[in-house]
C-alpha cells in the first residue's frame, strides 16, 4: 500500500507541464529514432544525454525513459514494413511481422505490436512498482554461469525455428558463429579475424549487418522477382483493426510474455534481446496456433513485442535499486543518474523518493502516450508502404547505406553493408535461412564472455555449471530440448507398435 | 550460382578451423580465443559439404539473375561519388538515376523524389543528429 501511496505522489510530480512535455518529446523521438533502421535506443539514449545535462534530473530521467521504451515501439515498425529490424529485439518480430506485410495485412500487424508492446510495457511496469527492490535482487541470483546456461538454452532452441531442413539451418548458425568471433576475444583480449582492419577490431557492427542481410538481400530479391505484391498493396484502414477474435488470441499471449520478459529484463546482460527470442521459442512451443507461427502469425509478432517492452521497464529495476545496468542502453542511464549527482542504489528508492517514484509514474504515462502515437502513426505508415516498388525500392537502397554509415559514421560499414547484403542474396540462393545465422551472431557473443566468466570465477572448475537450482533448471530444458526430437520419435514409433 | 554460399562456407570455415589454433583452445584454466572460432569453423566445413553433395545429388537450379548485380554497382557508384559530391547528393542522384533508367518513370516525379528524399536525410541525419556526413569537394568550399 505504501508503494501505491508514493505512486500517486510520483504521479502528481509527472503530470507537471514540464515533465509531461518530456515524456512527450522522448516518445515522440524515441518512436522516430526506433523506426528508423540502424538507430536504435542506445543511439538515442546516448544522443539526448547531453541535451539533460541542464536540465532538473528528474524531467531529464522521464524524457530519457519515455525515449528508451518508445524505440522498442517504434524498433518494430521497420522490421514489419520493410524487413529491416530497427534494433536487435526487432529481428523476431520481423519474422512474422514481415510475413504478414507480404500478405498484404501491415496493419493488422503494426496494431499487434503495437497493443502488445503496451500490455508487455504495462505488465513490466506494475511489476516493477509492486516489487522493484525484491526483483533486482532475484535478477542478483543470476550470475556468469546461470546466464550463460540460459543462453546455451536459447541457442538450443533455435532448432524450433530451422523448419525441416537441419543441415541448411546449422550452416547458418555456423555463419553466425563466424562473424561473432570477429573481434577482441573475452579470454586474453586478443584481436581475432579482422583482417588488420582498425573497424573490425570491435568487432562486426550490428546495424551493417542486419540491414544488410535483411534488408539489403531483400532488395535485390524484390528486383528479381518483380514482386510488386507485398509494398504496392492497398491497404484499407478498416482492415487494420484486429478482431475480436485476433485480440482474444493475442491478449493471453501478451500477459504471459510480458510476464517472462519483465523477469528476463531484470537480469543483467539478458536485456531486450534474449527476452523477444525466448518467448518468441516459448509461444512456438506452447501455443495451440503454434503451427501458424513462423507463416505470418499476429502470436509470432505479439509475444516479442510484449516482451521486449516488458524487459525494457523490468532493466529499470536493477538499474536504480543496485546501480547495475542490464544493457548497453541502460548503462548510458546509469552515466545520466551519476552526472545529475545521484547515487543508484539501495538508498535510492528512501533518499529520493520523488525522483524514484515520478519516473516510474512516468513510465505509465508514457506508455499511454506512446499507444497514442503509434495508432495515430500506422495509418500513415501504411500508407506509405502502398507506394509503388518503383519508387520504393531506391529509397530502401538508400536508406540501407545512410543508416549504415551512420552507424559509427564510416564508410567501412557501407561497404559492410554491402558484403552482408550480397551473403544473405546467396543463402537465398542457396535455400539457407538468415534468421538463425542473426539470433547466434547475437547470442554467441554472450554464451563466450559468460563461459569464460564461469571458469575465471573457479580457475577452470567445470562444476560451478551445476552449483544450483537455477543452473540445474536450464540444464534440464536444454537436455529436453536436445533431445526432444528423438523423444517425439521414439514415442510415435511406440504408438505405432501399439496400434500394430 | 546455388554452389557459393557452401562453397564459400566450406574455405571460411577452413580458414576459421586453422587459424583458431593460432588463438588457443584453452588458456588461463578457461576457454582461450580460438575454442568458439574452431566449433564455428568445423560445423560450417561439414554442413558446408553437406548442402553441396545435397545440391549435386538433387540437381537444384538456383534463380540467380543478372539484375541482382544492379543494387550492387549502385551502392558501390554512391560511395565512390560520396567521395566527390558528398553522400546526401550521391544519394539523391542514385535515387533519381535509378527511377528514370531502370523503372523508366517521368523525370519531375523521379526528381521530385530524389530531392525530397535527399532533403529528409539532410534534415533528420545532418540538422537533427548531426551526423558527420562525407561532403565531397564540397568540403574544400
Amino acid at each position: 500500500m505504501e508503494n501505491i501511496a508514493l505512486l500517486m505522489h510520483g504521479f502528481a510530480i509527472a503530470f507537471s507541464l514540464e515533465n509531461m512535455a518530456a515524456a512527450i518529446f522522448g516518445a515522440v523521438a524515441g518512436l522516430i529514432i526506433g523506426a528508423m533502421p540502424g538507430l536504435g535506443g542506445i543511439t538515442g539514449v546516448s544522443l539526448l544525454l547531453p541535451l539533460t545535462f541542464g536540465m532538473n534530473p528528474t524531467t531529464a530521467i522521464i524524457a530519457l525513459a519515455g525515449l528508451y521504451y518508445s524505440t522498442m515501439y517504434g524498433g518494430a515498425f521497420s522490421a514489419i514494413l520493410l524487413n529491416i529490424p530497427g534494433d536487435s529485439p526487432a529481428i523476431v518480430t520481423s519474422l512474422d511481422g514481415y510475413k504478414l506485410t507480404q500478405k498484404g495485412l501491415p496493419g493488422k500487424a503494426l496494431n499487434a505490436s503495437t497493443v502488445s508492446s503496451f500490455i508487455g510495457g504495462t505488465i513490466g511496469i506494475i511489476i516493477l512498482t509492486i516489487s522493484g527492490p525484491l526483483l533486482a535482487e532475484a535478477g542478483l541470483a543470476f550470475g556468469a554461469p546461470e546466464l550463460a546456461l540460459l543462453v546455451l538454452f536459447a541457442l538450443t532452441s533455435i532448432g524450433w525455428l530451422l523448419g525441416d531442413d537441419i543441415p541448411a539451418g546449422l550452416l547458418a548458425t555456423a555463419i553466425g558463429l563466424m562473424f561473432a568471433t570477429i573481434g577482441v576475444d573475452p579470454a586474453l583480449g586478443q584481436t581475432r579475424f579482422s583482417f588488420g582492419q582498425i573497424n573490425l577490431l570491435s568487432g562486426v557492427s550490428f546495424i551493417p549487418l542486419v540491414v544488410g542481410f535483411f534488408g539489403f538481400s531483400q532488395v535485390i530479391d524484390m528486383i528479381i522477382s518483380g514482386e510488386d505484391g507485398a509494398v504496392a498493396t492497398k491497404v484499407r484502414i478498416r482492415d487494420c483493426v484486429p478482431t475480436g477474435k485476433e485480440i482474444k488470441m493475442m491478449l493471453p499471449v501478451s500477459i504471459r510474455e510480458g510476464i517472462i520478459g519483465t523477469f528476463v529484463g531484470v537480469m543483467p546482460g539478458a536485456g531486450a534481446t534474449t527476452s523477444a527470442f525466448l518467448s518468441y521459442i516459448i509461444e512456438k512451443r506452447i501455443n495451440k496456433h503454434r503451427d501458424e507461427i513462423g507463416t505470418g502469425s499476429m502470436i509470432g509478432v505479439a509475444a516479442p513485442e510484449s516482451s521486449n517492452n516488458a524487459a525494457a521497464a523490468g532493466a529499470f529495476a536493477p538499474l536504480l535499486t543496485l546501480g547495475i545496468p542490464g544493457g548497453a542502453t541502460t548503462a548510458v542511464l546509469l552515466g545520466g543518474l551519476m552526472m545529475w549527482g545521484l547515487q543508484p542504489g539501495p538508498l535510492l528508492f528512501t533518499e529520493q523518493p520523488d525522483f524514484v517514484w515520478s519516473l516510474i509514474a512516468s513510465m505509465y504515462i508514457g506508455n499511454v502516450i506512446c499507444l497514442i502515437l503509434a495508432f495515430i502513426c500506422i495509418p500513415i505508415l501504411v500508407r506509405a508502404i502502398s507506394v509503388s516498388k518503383k519508387v520504393l525500392v531506391p529509397i530502401i537502397i538508400a536508406v540501407c547505406v545512410i543508416a549504415s554509415y551512420a552507424n559509427s559514421n564510416a564508410m567501412f560499414d557501407v561497404v559492410l553493408m554491402l558484403i552482408c547484403g550480397i551473403l544473405g542474396y546467396l543463402m537465398k540462393l542457396a535455400d539457407v535461412p538468415t534468421t538463425p545465422m542473426l539470433l547466434t551472431f547475437v547470442l554467441a557473443p554472450m554464451l563466450e564472455q559468460y563461459v569464460r566468466q564461469s571458469f575465471d570465477m573457479t580457475r577452470g572448475n567445470p562444476s560451478i555449471f551445476f552449483r544450483g537450482g537455477i543452473c540445474w533448471f536450464f540444464i534440464v530444458l536444454i537436455l529436453l530440448v536436445s533431445f526432444s526430437p528423438l523423444i517425439k520419435n521414439f514415442y510415435l514409433k511406440m504408438k505405432d507398435k501399439k496400434a500394430n | 550460382m546455388g554452389y557459393v554460399l557452401p562453397g564459400l562456407s566450406v574455405l571460411m570455415g577452413l580458414y576459421w578451423a586453422v587459424k583458431a589454433f593460432g588463438y588457443r583452445l584453452w588458456v588461463l584454466n578457461g576457454p582461450g580465443g580460438g575454442l568458439f572460432p574452431l566449433i564455428a569453423g568445423i560445423l560450417a566445413i561439414i554442413f558446408g559439404v553437406v548442402m553441396i553433395m545435397r545440391r549435386y545429388r538433387t540437381k537444384k537450379k538456383s534463380d540467380f539473375s543478372v539484375k541482382s548485380i544492379f543494387p550492387v554497382v549502385s551502392v558501390i557508384g554512391i560511395i565512390i561519388a560520396s567521395y566527390i559530391i558528398g553522400l546526401i547528393p550521391s544519394l539523391g542522384v542514385f535515387i533519381i538515376a535509378w527511377m528514370v533508367f531502370y523503372e523508366k518513370e517521368p523525370w519531375l516525379k523521379s526528381t521530385a523524389v530524389g530531392i525530397g528524399t535527399a532533403l529528409v536525410f539532410y534534415l533528420v541525419f545532418d540538422l537533427w543528429l548531426a551526423v558527420p556526413l562525407p561532403m565531397g569537394l564540397f568540403e574544400l568550399i
